[in-house]
């Protein structure tokens, strides 16, 4: 006969030949299931894709998942090209059918050109009732920063607001101004920045005068924050520019290198950096000025 | 990425950046006169972008006196400009 195999425990599955779940304590149902979803549409409703990037050609992929009353789950699945302007919102919406929304999730498809890097896409999904320019927008379902390897999706709901999390970091090379202007950099539409550092060099001319540079954060009218660099420029002298989070002003005669300290200040669309230069003359020539800043979506 | 050279203040830019995002150029202000006094650019040029109806993007905020194309490009303006103007004209009117 030979030895049986004794069980210490109780076989979970009962002897041979007995239904998988006779021994269990919790039984489920396999027929007149409730869908796992409360939210219901019908031909009358659209998915709703608001998207705002300051990326290159973004596009964004939305997938969906519906069980329709037949019982059928269709599993849906389409790209959006934002062609918006950069950081403004541009809207899709796609008729559903009708059934149970199971799922839906919105990622940033990467391309030819893209960053799709974390701080530069934002999403929000929402269901719509009735036509895309009169509609009711009756559910928002999430919203949130996406990337290339970050989905915004529902179930799970997500909110997150604009400023949280780590932004998008930035490196601009500003205009070179003409000779004799000044340099000013515009926060764009829809964009907050933290400034990080800027670097700029001035050129000065033959022309005696003794130039002092000055520089400010306005709001794009009104004077938020200015600090003078530690020294002044005379004629014909070229002398290098940086700002940052340092803590005090500095200059290097022999290397001609001047650290001026900034505030971590956060500023809005339309927002200035630019400099004052007192008796700057018309051969003076300022470089573009090169700086980094962490970039947010203002909306 | 093209560069330009703005008519009104004389600066030099491109349009787009290293890492392809729009790089938007708007004047400096003059240098400060014998009192301190900055004032703003005459006819500045502003590039940041003002909404239209439906908060849809419709223009620059000030032409100011145009741009030169400085690589030779045919467009009158930045190619992101004409987008948006061309979009915003083409938009239904509700």
């Amino acid at each position: 006969m030979g030895d049986q195999p004794k069980f210490i425990f109780p076989n979970p599955y009962g002897p041979p030949g007995t239904p998988a779940d006779a021994r269990k304590q919790i039984h489920f149902q396999t027929d007149g299931v409730q869908p796992p979803s409360f939210v219901y549409v019908d031909v009358n409703n659209s998915l709703f894709v608001g998207a705002w990037s300051s990326d290159t050609n973004p596009a964004i992929e939305v997938q969906w998942k519906i069980l329709t009353p037949k019982g059928e789950i269709i599993l849906n699945d389409q790209i959006f090209k934002i062609t918006a302007a950069p950081r403004i919102k541009q809207q899709f919406s796609v008729p559903l059918t009708e059934g149970f929304l199971l799922g839906v999730q919105v990622f940033v498809t990467q391309g030819a050109g893209q960053q799709a890097a974390r701080g530069q896409t934002r999403a929000v999904l929402q269901l719509l009732s009735g036509s895309f320019a009169s509609g009711i927008l009756v559910q928002t379902l999430a919203m949130g920063m996406i990337d290339a390897h970050t989905p915004l999706g529902w179930p799970g709901l997500t909110y997150e607001p604009t400023a949280t999390g780590q932004g998008y970091t930035r490196s601009v090379v500003g205009t070179t101004p003409a000779a004799g202007a000044e340099i000013s950099e515009t926060v764009p539409t829809n964009a907050r920045w933290k400034f990080r550092a800027l670097r700029f060099q001035l050129t000065t001319s033959a022309t005696i005068a003794t130039r002092a540079v000055t520089f400010l954060v306005d709001d794009g009218a009104n004077p938020l924050f200015q600090i003078e660099a530690p020294s002044s420029q005379a004629a014909s002298l070229v002398q290098l520019y940086n700002l940052s989070q340092i803590g005090a002003r500095s200059d290097k005669v022999a290397t001609s290198v001047i650290a001026i300290p900034f505030p971590d200040i956060i500023m809005g669309p339309g927002y200035r950096l630019r400099t004052s230069t007192a008796a700057l003359q018309a051969g003076d020539q300022y470089t573009a000025p090169n700086y980094a800043v962490e970039e947010f979506l203002s909306q | 990425m093209s560069q330009w050279k703005c008519n009104s203040c004389g600066g030099t830019y491109n349009d787009l950046g290293r890492d392809g995002g729009v790089y938007m150029h708007a004047c400096a202000p003059s240098p400060p006169d014998e009192n301190g006094v900055q004032k703003e650019h005459p006819n500045k040029r502003d590039e940041t972008i003002v909404l239209g109806a439906r908060d849809m993007p419709r223009d620059i905020r000030a032409p100011g006196a145009g741009v030169t194309a400085l690589d030779g490009q045919a467009t009158s303006e930045p190619e992101w400009v004409l987008t948006i103007r061309a979009e915003y004209d083409a938009l239904p009117v509700v």
